[in-house]
C-alpha cells in the first residue's frame, strides 16, 4: 500500500514538473509586438547623417539601414515609418515609446542590456586588413612583420596600427600619412605598400568598385558590431527581428543589403 | 525505504528519481530569465608610453581631463602620467560641489578631489579648476544640478572659500562656474550676466581670503551667435560685455576660453559672426575694449572632433592637422594666452557618441594617433 503510494506521488510529482517546465518555457505575450500589429506601422527611429547606413534623398530615408528596417517591416507584415532623430536622443526615444526599435548604425554596447533587447548583429563595422588579391605572404596579422602598412592618419584603424607597431610588431613599417582609407588603399593596389588596415565600410565600397584589386585575408581584427535596439521587455519583436535577419543571412541578401563586396 | 526494496524496483525508482532530479532541473533552467550574456570587451595589456619627460617645446600644451567619474587611483594617476608624457603641462577638471558637499553645509568629502589634485601635482600638471554643480540642499526640488538662486550664492562662496583652503599650495588657479551663457548651465533658466557678476564677487572675495595668491577665473563662456531674448543661450560675446558692463572687472584675475573650431582650421581667422577656435581673439579684443588685457586667458576647453556620425566633425587627419596648428598658433601668435586645454583628455567609459572622437585616449589608455602627434610635436621627436 505504501509501495504504491509512493509511485503515485511519483508519477504525479514527474507529471507536474512536466507542466512546470512547458510552462517556463512559454514566451510571456510580447505587447510590443501586438501593438504594432494591431497599428500595422513598425516606427523604426534613426539619426539620418550617416550615409551609407542612413541618409535622406529627395525626402525619403535611404541607406543599408533603410532597407533592413522595410525587410523587418515586411516579415511583420506591417508598414515602416522613419523618425529621424539626433544620434544623441535616439535611446531616450526608444525609452520614451516613441519608437518601437531604433536601426541606426548602432554598436552592441554591454552596459546598455539592462535596458534595452539588442538583435543579433547584423553588420561587422570593426576594423580590416586589407592586401592585394593574390598575395599569399600575408594571412594574418602576425604576417606584417617587416611590412609596409597604410592607414588613414587619425583613425581608428591608424590607432590599432600604431598600438600593435609598439606592442607585436615593431618592425613594422607604418605609414600613417594617408588622408583617407581610399587613398592608402589605392597605394596598396598600386604595389606601393604591402597591406592597408581600414574600417570595414570603406574597405567594402572600394572592393565593390575594384573588384579583384584587394582582399581580406582575415577575419576583422576589432570587433564592432551593429545591432537593432528594441525596448529589453519586447521578446516577440526582437525573437522575429532575429529571424528576419537570420533568413536574410542565410539567402545572402544581408550581404547585398550592407553593400558587401561580392553580392 | 526505497533503499531497502527489491533490487528490480530499487531499479526502477532509482531511474525515477533520476528523470525527476533532471526534470527539476529543466524546471530551474526555463524560468531562468534569458538574455544575451555576452562578454565585456577585454582589457588590452597596458601600452607603456617610451617618450621621456622631456622638456616639452610649447608650455601651453593642456587638456580638458574628465576624471569625475573615474573612481580607480590607479586610472587617475595613470592618466596625468600620461598627459605629462604627451607634453601638456596643464589640465582643466570639473570638481562638483554636489560630489564634496553632498548633504549638508557641514560635511565634506574631500577623497575624490584629494586624490586627482595630488596625481596631478605628482605628474607636473598644473590643474585649472572648476567649480559649479548645486548639491539637492542648496536648492529647490525638481530644479537641475546647474541651479543656484541669489538665496544661496553664499552657501556656493563658503564652499569655495572651503576648496581654496583645503588645497592652498596644492591648486592655484579656479574657474567659477562653467557656461553661464547658456540656460543648460544657468538652471533652465535665461542667461542672467548681472546675476553671475554677482555670484562671482562673492566667489572671488571668499577665495582671495582663503589664499591671496590663488588666480580666479571668469567662467568659460559657450560659443554661439544666440540674440538676446533666446530661450538657449545669449552670444558670449555679448555676455562678455555685460559682465563688464556689470561692474564683474575686479573680480577675476583671468578669462577662461572655450574654443572649439568646430569645421574650421585654426588660422581661420576670427569674426564675432563666426564660431571657430580663433574666436578667442574677439573675447581678448572685448578684454581690450575695458582696457582689461593686462589679465591672461586661458582655453580651458576646445578642440576638434573626427566622427564621421556628427555633422560638426572634422576627417580624422584634419583633427591632427588642426590640434597641432591649435597649439602652434597659442604659442606663436596669442601671447596673452597662457594655456589650451583642449576637450578631452579621455572618458573612463565609452560614451558610445560623437562625444567618443573628442577623446585623445581611449577608455583603456590607448593612445590615440592624435595623441602621439601632439607628443612627438611637444618633446620634439
Amino acid at each position: 500500500m505504501r509501495r504504491w503510494l509512493v509511485d503515485v506521488i511519483l508519477v504525479g510529482a514527474m507529471v507536474l514538473v512536466g507542466l512546470l517546465v512547458w510552462a517556463g518555457q512559454q514566451r510571456p505575450p510580447d505587447r510590443y509586438l501586438e501593438k504594432i500589429k494591431a497599428a500595422g506601422v513598425l516606427r523604426v527611429g534613426l539619426d539620418p547623417t550617416y550615409p551609407p547606413f542612413e541618409t535622406i534623398k529627395d525626402g525619403k530615408v535611404e541607406g543599408y539601414d533603410a532597407e533592413l528596417a522595410r525587410a523587418i517591416a515586411a516579415d511583420l507584415s506591417v508598414r515602416v515609418e522613419f523618425d529621424t532623430l539626433a544620434l544623441d536622443t535616439l535611446y531616450d526615444a526608444l525609452a520614451a515609446g516613441k519608437v518601437d526599435m531604433l536601426i541606426s548604425a548602432l554598436p552592441f554596447v554591454y552596459e546598455r542590456q539592462a535596458d534595452v533587447r539588442y538583435s543579433a548583429p547584423y553588420y561587422q563595422a570593426g576594423q580590416v586588413l586589407l592586401v592585394r588579391a593574390g598575395d599569399k605572404s600575408i594571412g594574418s596579422v602576425a604576417d606584417l612583420r617587416g611590412k609596409r602598412v597604410g592607414v588613414e592618419l587619425g583613425s581608428a584603424a591608424d590607432t590599432q596600427a600604431r598600438l600593435l607597431a609598439r606592442t607585436a610588431m615593431p618592425d613594422m613599417q607604418l605609414d600613417s600619412s594617408y588622408n583617407s582609407p581610399q587613398e592608402a588603399m589605392a597605394t596598396l593596389s598600386k604595389g606601393e605598400l604591402d597591406a592597408a588596415i581600414t574600417d570595414n565600410t570603406s574597405a567594402q565600397a572600394y572592393l565593390r568598385d575594384h573588384p579583384n584589386s584587394l582582399t581580406l585575408p582575415t577575419p576583422p581584427i576589432t570587433d564592432e558590431p551593429y545591432v537593432v535596439a528594441m525596448p529589453v521587455q519586447a521578446t516577440g519583436l526582437s525573437a522575429s527581428v532575429d529571424a528576419t535577419i537570420e533568413r536574410l543571412r542565410a539567402s545572402g541578401e544581408l550581404g547585398r543589403m550592407m553593400g558587401l563586396a561580392g553580392h | 525505504m526505497l533503499l531497502r526494496s527489491s533490487t528490480g524496483e530499487f531499479q526502477t525508482r532509482l531511474y525515477a528519481f533520476v528523470i525527476l532530479f533532471a526534470s527539476l532541473a529543466a524546471l530551474l533552467a526555463g524560468f531562468l530569465p534569458r538574455f544575451p550574456v555576452p562578454q565585456p570587451p577585454p582589457t588590452p595589456t597596458p601600452t607603456p608610453i617610451q617618450n621621456p619627460r622631456s622638456e616639452v617645446q610649447n608650455q601651453k600644451i593642456g587638456l580638458h581631463t574628465r576624471l569625475t567619474d573615474e573612481p580607480d587611483p590607479d586610472n587617475i594617476k595613470r592618466e596625468f602620467t600620461m598627459l605629462r608624457d604627451m607634453g601638456a603641462t596643464w589640465a582643466t577638471e570639473f570638481f562638483p560641489w554636489a560630489y564634496i558637499q553632498p548633504s549638508d553645509r557641514n560635511h565634506f568629502d574631500w577623497a575624490h578631489a584629494d586624490m586627482v589634485a595630488d596625481a596631478a601635482q605628482a605628474a607636473g600638471v598644473t590643474l585649472l579648476v572648476r567649480i559649479d554643480s548645486v548639491p539637492g540642499w542648496a536648492r529647490p526640488a525638481n530644479s537641475t544640478w546647474k541651479y543656484l538662486d541669489r538665496d544661496h550664492y553664499q552657501d556656493y562662496g563658503d564652499f569655495v572659500f572651503a576648496f581654496v583652503s583645503h588645497f592652498r599650495g596644492r591648486i592655484s588657479h579656479y574657474i567659477i562656474w562653467n557656461e553661464p551663457n547658456t540656460s543648460a548651465e544657468w538652471g533652465q533658466r535665461p542667461p542672467d550676466p548681472a546675476g553671475y557678476s554677482d555670484l562671482l564677487k562673492i566667489a572671488y572675495k571668499l577665495a582671495k581670503e582663503a589664499d591671496p595668491t590663488c588666480e580666479v577665473l571668469l567662467a568659460g563662456l559657450a560659443p554661439n551667435l544666440e540674440r538676446e531674448g533666446s530661450a538657449v543661450a545669449l552670444d558670449d560675446l555679448t555676455y562678455l560685455n555685460k559682465l563688464y558692463d556689470a561692474g564683474a572687472a575686479p573680480y577675476f584675475d583671468a578669462v577662461a576660453v572655450h574654443a572649439y573650431g568646430l569645421l574650421s582650421p585654426p588660422d581661420d581667422p576670427s569674426s564675432p559672426r563666426k564660431l571657430n577656435f580663433a574666436r578667442a581673439e574677439e573675447t581678448y579684443k572685448i578684454m581690450a575694449a575695458w582696457d582689461d588685457t593686462a589679465k591672461p586667458v586661458y582655453i580651458t576647453e576646445g578642440g576638434w572632433n573626427d566622427s564621421p556620425h556628427w555633422s560638426y566633425a572634422v576627417t580624422p587627419p584634419q583633427r591632427v592637422e588642426y590640434t597641432l596648428g591649435a597649439y602652434r598658433k597659442a604659442e606663436a601668435d596669442w601671447p596673452w594666452c597662457k594655456a589650451v586645454c583642449l576637450w578631452a583628455s579621455r572618458f573612463p567609459k565609452p560614451q558610445y557618441t560623437y562625444f567618443d572622437n573628442y577623446s585623445f585616449l581611449t577608455p583603456h589608455f590607448i593612445p590615440k594617433a592624435v595623441y602621439l602627434e601632439v607628443q612627438k610635436y611637444a618633446t620634439g621627436q
